[in-house]
């Protein structure tokens, strides 16, 4: 790409991975998947990195690629799962300063999010990274209100999840 | 603690470094090759472009003294005319489609763009697919009314026909089952193409249409 410094995108791009990681975390079941789907947002982010301008910050940009590139361009996973999403979760779950219950809970909880429809997960990942309602809209071009009316509906199906 | 905040605070601190590349592996997947759903859409829409205008050339040419015989060549050169302008028209459409295609657009633009390339290319198709249909009853038509040119255009290819009438009956009806199974069979084989390409992307922006309104 012509007068576009690679090694500064790499820098960013290195910088700001655990981003894409978390994406492809959701949206895949196995390692293959995962990786497939990581090199295909580098690769979308590398492609479209001439036509960001700055106007928004790298992260947003990082976060707008990353999911469309996991909701729209990303083909299906791949058929032969050697083990699903949830062991992924638990293994970084395992990582962490241990309270059986609350490990148990969040277990729970991120094995109800992996069960979430594609746009679902989309609106919980932005929620979990902070985003606003307005963000959220603007990115997936959703109303405001259909994103909260949705959002609501979520939090209220994963409390369920802890108080069957 | 309310279980959301917890999971937001655990997702915050959620790291993956071991699965981190640097920037030199990152840079080696940068340049790995993309199969994403519009690369293929790309790919596929340029072969069937190429394909129904591939099938033209492969037309035999002493079919073209039928046409004399049956004196529709002007017709027929005129439609080849006006069919050759459609096609560059679809093409420039395709492209056009494709190029507006960016994945800075959001989430439901971006599907409404790749959905609106693949429409152009359905609409190619099915473009195609009734020209055919209709040159093919068109001339059927013709070849009913005046049989004697059938009759020496197969007798030039295939010898002597002893019971013409009969012969012309199972023509007709041959031409009809072949014809009706093509136009399936097409239909099925794109079914199957773009059913299994683009089913995740409908049912997401089926999804998030109805969260846009």
């Amino acid at each position: 790409m012509k007068g576009i410094d690679e090694q500064e995108f790499l820098k960013i791009l290195e910088a700001n991975q655990n981003l894409v990681h978390k994406v492809c975390s959701l949206y895949t079941s196995d390692q293959a998947s995962r990786q497939d789907l990581f090199q295909e947002i580098c690769v979308q982010l590398w492609k479209s990195y001439s036509n960001f301008r700055g106007e928004s910050k790298f992260t947003t940009w990082m976060y707008r690629v990353a999911l469309n590139t996991a909701l729209s361009l990303h083909r299906k996973e791949k058929k032969f799962k050697q083990n699903t999403g949830i062991d992924f979760f638990i293994e970084k779950l395992e990582a962490t300063p241990y309270d059986p219950t609350e490990a148990e809970q969040l277990k729970l909880l991120y094995k109800a999010i992996h069960e979430l429809s594609d746009i679902d997960k989309a609106l919980v990942f932005l929620y979990l990274e902070d985003k606003n309602y307005k963000e959220i809209s603007e990115m997936m071009g959703i109303s405001e209100v259909n994103a909260r009316v949705k959002m609501n509906r979520i939090k209220k199906k994963l409390k369920t999840v802890l108080n069957p | 603690m309310n279980p959301l905040e917890m999971l937001k605070k655990d997702w915050k601190t959620k790291n993956y470094g071991q699965d981190y590349l640097n920037s030199t592996q990152l840079g080696m997947l940068l340049h790995k090759r993309s199969s994403n759903i519009v690369k293929w859409l790309f790919i596929i829409g340029i072969a069937e472009f190429a394909f129904w205008n591939l099938l033209r050339f492969l037309m035999p040419e002493d079919y073209w003294n039928v046409y004399e015989s049956l004196h529709i060549q002007n017709a027929i050169l005129a439609f080849d005319i006006i069919n050759t302008l459609v096609l560059i028209f679809f093409l420039w459409m395709f492209y056009k489609n494709y190029r507006a295609i960016s994945v800075f657009d959001n989430s439901l633009m971006l599907m409404k763009k790749i959905l609106k390339t693949r429409r152009t290319i359905k609409i190619y198709v099915i473009y195609n697919l009734s020209v055919i249909a209709l040159g093919v009853i068109a001339v059927n038509i013709f070849l009913y009314f005046d049989q004697t040119v059938l009759i020496s255009y197969l007798e030039k290819n295939s010898g002597k026909i002893n019971d013409p009438e009969k012969f012309i009956k199972i023509y007709f009806i041959a031409q009809l089952v072949i014809g009706v199974l093509m136009l399936l069979l097409l239909g099925l084989f794109y079914r199957l193409i773009y059913g299994i390409l683009l089913k995740k992307l409908n049912q997401n922006y089926r999804e998030l249409k109805k969260l846009a309104s």
